[in-house]
């Protein structure tokens, strides 16, 4: 009987550290000053042709990110929209990444390949369509 | 049998100790394949600062309302603010001799016999008795007399959530535009890896 006590404390034991180990603390990175290029037909954002942003994420223990910056427009518009959102890696390896921009527009681009470049789509408030935008990453 | 239980036993013990204090050595050293050197270039505060400015006051309009002022039937005209129309012409927010704001275009006649010849993103000039009177999108002149202003902040062309009257952000000196991109692109090819790989 004394036996048994004794191997299932050292059974308790050796599990102890393997159980610590699952309770794994991330430490996001944050990438600062990335950039894509932004071309749309968009009226009133036709003009806004540089997305400026910082992701803060843990790649290492995680798939997601989270994303803020400015979608950057012509002096004579005023400046900029400020954007924030999240982005996330597929189990394909795509790279998808919703951004709200200013009060009333959805910046959305779904399966980028891993050149972080292609095809997103402008929304307003309602989710309808205000127009596709190509973003390339610089 | 009793002291090949108790050497068994021992033996046990001997293990658990070991592998715990392997353990908590493992877990207090630093591990450097869970903290990529990553570069992070925090952009120092004062980089940071222009966007946070407010937007800058539009060119004065003190000459022009100094003109107008100057005519014995001159008209107190105060331009609050500039709108991109549904049909992609510019309007203008107009106060005259402090009566309530109108909403004026390119053509549209105003008291005193004066016509509105151009708007544009900062100004609108109108035309009166042959002459020419350009008028700044101005605030802070709206506010000195007494207009009433629907927006304390009136800035040209106003779209919302616009972060006004930033030129851009500006970036840290010596960097180059995308700098961070590089870093970026390691992360994720990192990341991909461990994803085909099924981690």
């Amino acid at each position: 009987m004394n036996v048994l006590k004794l191997f299932c404390a050292t059974a308790v034991l050796i599990a102890i550290p393997t159980a610590s180990m699952a309770y794994g603390v991330g430490y996001p990175d944050t990438y600062s000053d990335l950039l894509w290029r932004v071309s749309s037909n968009v009226p009133g954002l036709s003009g806004c042709t540089e997305l400026q942003v910082d992701a803060t994420g843990d790649l290492n223990k995680s798939s997601k990110l989270s994303i803020y910056g400015a979608l950057n427009c012509p002096q004579q518009q005023g400046g900029s929209y400020g954007v924030v959102g999240g982005a996330y890696f597929g189990s394909d390896g795509s790279f998808n990444m919703t951004l709200i921009v200013g009060s009333s527009t959805t910046l959305e681009c779904t399966r980028l390949s891993s050149s972080l470049s292609g095809s997103c789509v402008y929304y307003n408030t309602s989710g309808a369509t205000l127009g596709p935008a190509y973003l390339t990453f610089r | 049998m009793i002291n090949r239980a108790r050497a068994a036993v021992v033996v046990a013990v001997t293990v658990a100790v070991a592998v715990t204090l392997w353990a908590l050595w493992w877990m207090a050293a630093p591990h450097e394949q869970e903290h990529p050197a990553v570069e992070t270039r925090a952009r120092p505060a004062a980089d940071i600062a222009p966007v946070m400015t407010p937007p800058q006051a539009a060119p004065s309009i003190a000459a022009v309302a100094d003109a107008a002022s100057a005519t014995p039937a001159s008209l107190a005209v105060v331009v609050t603010g500039v709108a991109a129309g549904s049909d992609g012409r510019n309007l203008a927010l107009v106060s005259i001799d402090r009566r309530p704001e109108l909403l004026l275009r390119v053509g549209d006649t105003m008291p005193g016999a004066a016509t509105v010849v151009h708007i544009d993103d900062t100004s609108m000039t109108y035309r009166r008795g042959g002459v020419d009177f350009r008028v700044s999108v101005q605030a802070a002149l709206a506010a000195q007399a007494g207009v009433a202003m629907n927006a304390p902040d009136v800035h040209p062309k106003t779209y919302p959530g616009f972060v006004a009257g930033a030129p851009a952000m500006a970036r840290a000196a010596g960097t180059e535009p995308g700098s961070g991109n590089d870093a970026f692109r390691q992360a994720i090819e990192k990341k991909l890896q461990a994803i085909a790989a099924g981690r």
